[in-house]
């Protein structure tokens, strides 16, 4: 892809994204959506293969179909309510509001809508896979945030609850690393819309924390483009350092206590038992503990064996890699190390 | 009377000089051996004054010198107990232990490890001395448990060969079966009178329950290798002969029977332990008088002698005699160490043969040895007028006129005369006839070192039970009249014995041999005891532990219910949910199908 | 509700059925997302007709630019899909799985 064409197509999804969070009519929100899920489809099929053709396909059918139920939410509540603006939804309306979660969860990929995620985040490339599952949920995101008082909690914490099981049992059976970190976003995006009713900043707060891991994430692993455990268990011939970094980042993904990840964790966990659902927090800290599992798996797999293949790239740690990538190390930094600052977001609410 | 106290201080202290020294390294010095048995024999003078004090003044005192410890209502104190028992004790142990000494110099001259070899022997001295002076159960204990552990370091002193290591570790298992009921009863003392202290206890309660009492009793049983604790005793033959003599005499197997003295207050007036002590004595009498019958071993003949001798014990503390016990307790230290010496003696110059069919004939080369053997023997079966009459006559005459069952009695009698018995044999094989050893060793018993501890001991055996009994102060009533034939009843049963003996002996000496006889069989093969005891029930209990806490416990409880059911569970739910086949058709109408199951939850 | 709205809501439930149950070819996926489109278009039209909302005269206009990028975007992929595997067939697009 040329480079005039790339950057007017980023620049578009960036606007699409951008409008949808600046504004507060619904016809300009679901624009927004509108454009940006059409100028990310050249992205996904930026290389000709089959693979992403159909990681494509199955992208614009199902965001299409989001977006049309998006759309006929909208002018439903304009025909009950006469009201245009986001925060006029309204809550006893029962097929406004549950339309309106299956449309977002839909863009979302959140449980019973979410066996496209992993496929087509399979079917393209390491830095289009990290634009897919970072920036695209920017903006439904933003449009529960936005709304979060009018949609209904019981059906949103069963969403959730599932979303977690599922990013916990699906991460389990696999070996490709782009598969798996589909999946823990999948569980993530549970933890988020658990606390979203009783705590919106907490929301943030978890979004922020794991867009930052994702994004070091998939960065680290495009720098030797790894994407099976193959690979990553082979990474240490080339680049010791970006492993070890690896491991951490993704015990920290986990949300083992010394790192980052364990933040959003502890505070949703202490959130959701404050407003009387320990049940609910007991059993998606228990589902955080296979996530965790099948972290540690790979850190297995990657630092204490040697994969039954001849080694024959010993001598490629002393070349300097050449994929260069900004802010990884303040990045890696902040998504590790910045536990201790806990306390900075006891103010949030 | 102060002597009493700085006198006995004197001689524990003497004793634990050679250990205290360790810092000046004189452990290392080639004469250690002689500063060990000098400062035991030392000891033993200074121990002479308080005995001859107590002998003319009759005054036991106790000696509390140091607090130890306070455990909520219960007090710990250092104290010793200078009574009749240990004030009479204590010399006779230190002089039998000095001839060892002194006869252990000889026997293990050659042993790299002397010096270590007769700290160990000192130690083991210590701990039965700390025993017997305890005057409270925390105090006993430490003895109770050093003697163990020494025994257990000095049988094992061979420890390259099999046999002294399965002889070691058996020693130290059945004494730890004997300590469950010593603990048992500590911690039925400590529960129900809340004191240790000896004087507190009998004070207290006289008519106890059973618990405590049975738990003494087994300790003794274990210590004092009674029946069902006893294999350990024949098997620590293993050790080196002075070990086996200072076993048998006057340390760790008396222990036993001296916490029943110790304790005899509290069961004075229980008929059922006593009844219990006296049938557990008979049977074991009777029962190690077999064994010892057709064993060739000549360590072990007499080894099952001591053991009968222990049963006989019991059984005196059974007809509630405990003053009788202790002074057969003394005399027997006398001639058991002489006849272990005597043994060593000879199978130090036989070249290491312990074989008494390879024997015979030794009267002619060892004299001295020969003559103190039999004098040995003699005072053992009780021969009128040597140390072992003294006291075991007695034990015969209270046992035949008191009212006890007549079963224990005639088994008792019967044990007497196997006495006689086997030390006919011992006699007739080791010391009559003609030799039968390989004629290579060169026959010399003319060392100082063994001569000398020898002749003090005969001295002891023969003279020993006229002094303790005419001079200690008479604490039991004798008896003074009965019939005749009672009275020469115990002197009749061993003549038999002897006759017996000597005429079987000479009569199947040159017959040749047939199948053995299963009586033989029983008699040597220790009443099959061992081998019933030793192999079925430990396998039962590891089949029942492989059974219960590997197969039950560990392989169905723990690893199915939970980690296994667990990991499947996961499995499954985790193929299940992955298990996607890629066609967005199917997707899409699962998605149709969770959005009206969400209508329906919501409506 | 008046009856020209449910029959246009029926319209949109009909050819949203028609995308999420069983089809084969993805041109007909393809025109199910127009109908839902166009029956948006023009609930949207009868909407502000009927309230009178001035301003938002130009939101079906919106909408139909939309649903022809939409389906342009569509086409594009289902000539690269059929280019591919020679048939449109949904049922192809299993690469993916699993």
């Amino acid at each position: 892809m040329k480079l005039p064409i790339l950057t007017i197509v980023m620049t578009t999804i960036f606007t699409g994204t951008m409008l949808t969070m600046i504004s507060s009519h619904w016809l300009l929100i679901w624009i927004g959506l509108e454009i940006n899920m059409l100028s990310i489809i050249p992205i996904l099929t930026k290389n000709q293969k089959p693979r992403s053709t159909e990681a494509a396909t199955k992208y614009f059918l199902t965001q299409a179909t989001a977006s049309m139920l998006l759309m006929f939410t909208i002018v439903f509540n304009a025909m009950h309510s006469g009201q245009w603006t986001t925060t006029n939804i309204d809550p006893n309306n029962m097929i406004v509001s549950l339309t309106m979660i299956i449309a977002l969860t839909m863009k979302l990929g959140m449980t019973p809508f979410h066996f496209w995620v992993p496929e087509v985040t399979q079917g393209v490339s390491l830095m289009t896979g990290m634009l897919l599952l970072t920036w695209q949920k920017l903006a439904p995101i933003s449009i529960m945030m936005q709304m979060f008082t009018s949609i209904n909690s019981i059906i949103l914490l069963l969403i959730a609850l599932m979303s977690v099981l599922v990013g916990g049992w699906g991460g389990l059976n696999q070996t490709q690393l782009r598969k798996i970190l589909a999946y823990s976003s999948i569980a993530h995006m549970g933890w988020m819309m658990a606390i979203l009713t009783f705590c919106p900043s907490l929301t943030m707060l978890n979004l922020l924390i794991y867009l930052m891991l994702t994004i070091i994430m998939f960065t680290m692993l495009n720098m030797n483009t790894n994407t099976t455990t193959l690979t990553l268990s082979n990474l240490w011939n080339k680049s010791p350092t970006i492993t070890m970094m690896i491991l951490i980042s993704l015990l920290s993904l986990g949300g083992l206590p010394p790192l980052t990840g364990f933040l959003p964790k502890w505070v949703i966990i202490q959130e959701l038992t404050k407003n009387n659902n320990i049940a609910m927090a007991t059993v998606m800290a228990i589902m955080a503990l296979l996530n965790l599992y099948f972290y540690m798996r790979l850190i297995y797999s990657t630092s204490l064996t040697l994969f039954p293949t001849p080694n024959n790239i010993k001598m490629k740690w002393q070349f300097q890699p050449k994929k260069r990538s900004l802010f990884l190390s303040p990045l890696i930094i902040l998504s590790t190390l910045t536990l201790p600052l806990s306390p900075v977001f006891s103010t949030l609410n | 009377m102060n002597l009493y106290t700085s006198f006995m201080l004197i001689t524990l202290i003497i004793l634990s000089l050679p250990l205290a020294t360790n810092i000046l390294y004189v452990h290392k010095n080639k004469a250690y051996a002689s500063y060990v048995k000098l400062s035991i024999a030392y000891a033993f003078i200074t121990s002479i004054i308080p005995t001859t004090l107590f002998i003319f003044s009759g005054q036991e005192m106790i000696i509390s010198n140091w607090h130890w410890m306070i455990m909520q209502t219960l007090k710990l104190t250092l104290s010793f107990k200078l009574d009749y028992f240990s004030i009479l004790f204590v010399p006779v142990a230190l002089f039998v232990t000095w001839s060892i000494m002194e006869f252990s110099m000889w026997y293990m001259h050659a042993d790299p490890n002397i010096n270590q070899f007769f700290k160990y022997l000192l130690m083991f001295l210590i701990t039965m001395l700390i025993l017997v002076t305890a005057n409270n159960l925390f105090q006993l204990f430490i003895g109770w448990e050093g003697v163990g552990i020494m025994s257990f370091l000095l049988i094992g002193w061979w420890y390259g060969r099999t046999d002294a290591n399965t002889a070691a570790l058996q020693a130290i298992l059945y004494n730890r079966i004997g300590d469950i009921g010593f603990i048992l009863t500590m911690a039925w003392f400590l529960m129900y009178s809340n004191t240790w202290e000896f004087q507190q206890l009998f004070m207290l309660d006289n008519n106890l329950d059973m618990l405590p009492l049975v738990g003494l009793l087994v300790a003794a049983t274990g210590k004092s290798a009674q029946f069902g604790l006893h294999p350990w005793l024949p098997s620590a033959m293993e050790g080196p002969t002075p070990v086996s003599a200072l076993l048998h005499s006057s340390t760790m197997v008396v222990a036993g029977i001296f916490l029943l003295i110790r304790f005899h207050p509290l069961m004075e007036n229980n008929n059922n332990i006593q009844t219990l002590m006296l049938c557990l004595g008979a049977i074991t009498t009777l029962f190690t008088a077999i064994c010892a019958l057709t064993q060739n071993d000549i360590k072990k003949i007499v080894a099952f002698s001591t053991s009968s001798q222990l049963g006989l014990m019991m059984v005196t503390m059974g007809i509630n005699q405990p003053y009788l016990a202790f002074l057969h307790i003394c005399n027997h230290a006398f001639f058991k160490a002489m006849l272990f010496m005597c043994s060593g003696s000879i199978i130090h110059s036989l070249n290491d043969e312990q074989d008494i069919r390879k024997m015979g004939g030794l009267f002619k080369a060892m004299p001295f040895t020969s003559s103190s053997l039999i004098i040995g023997s003699l005072a053992l079966t009780g021969m009128p007028f040597l140390t072992g009459f003294y006291s075991k006559d007695l034990i015969i005459e209270s046992t035949s006129t008191s009212n006890t069952n007549a079963w224990a009695l005639l088994i008792t009698l019967i044990a007497t005369s196997l006495t006689a018995v086997y030390s006919t044999r011992i006699i007739f094989y080791v010391l009559l006839g003609q030799p039968r050893f390989i004629s290579m060793p060169i026959i010399n018993e003319n060392n100082p070192l063994l001569i000398n501890p020898i002749k003090r001991l005969v001295i002891g055996s023969i003279f020993a039970g006229f002094f303790l009994s005419f001079n200690i102060l008479p604490m039991n009533t004798p008896q003074m009249t009965m019939p005749t034939y009672l009275k020469l009843m115990a002197m009749a049963v061993t003549l038999l014995g002897f006759v017996l003996a000597m005429e079987l002996n000479i009569m199947t000496n040159n017959l040749k041999l047939k199948i053995p006889s299963s009586t033989f069989k029983f008699s040597n093969m220790l009443g099959f005891f061992p081998t019933t005891m030793h192999r079925p029930i430990p396998l039962l209990n590891l089949y029942m532990g492989q059974n219960t806490a590997s197969s039950l416990l560990d392989l169905t409880w723990l690893e199915k219910t939970m980690p296994k059911i667990m990991s499947k569970t996961q499995m499954t739910l985790s193929t299940t949910i992955s298990n996607q086949k890629g066609l967005i058709k199917l997707y899409f109408m699962s998605f149709i199908a969770s959005a009206l199951m969400m209508f329906l939850l919501i409506s | 509700m008046p009856s020209i709205s449910i029959n246009i809501i029926l319209a949109f439930t009909a050819a949203l059925l028609g995308m999420l149950m069983f089809r084969s070819h993805m041109m007909s996926s393809l025109l199910c997302l127009e109908g839902m489109m166009l029956s948006m278009f023009i609930l949207s039209t009868l909407i502000i007709l009927n309230m009178q909302f001035t301003m938002s005269f130009i939101m079906p206009i919106l909408l139909l630019v939309f649903a022809a990028c939409e389906a342009a975007i569509g086409l594009a992929l289902l000539v690269t899909v059929s280019n591919i595997y020679g048939l449109d067939h949904i049922q192809n697009l299993n690469l993916l799985q699993c």
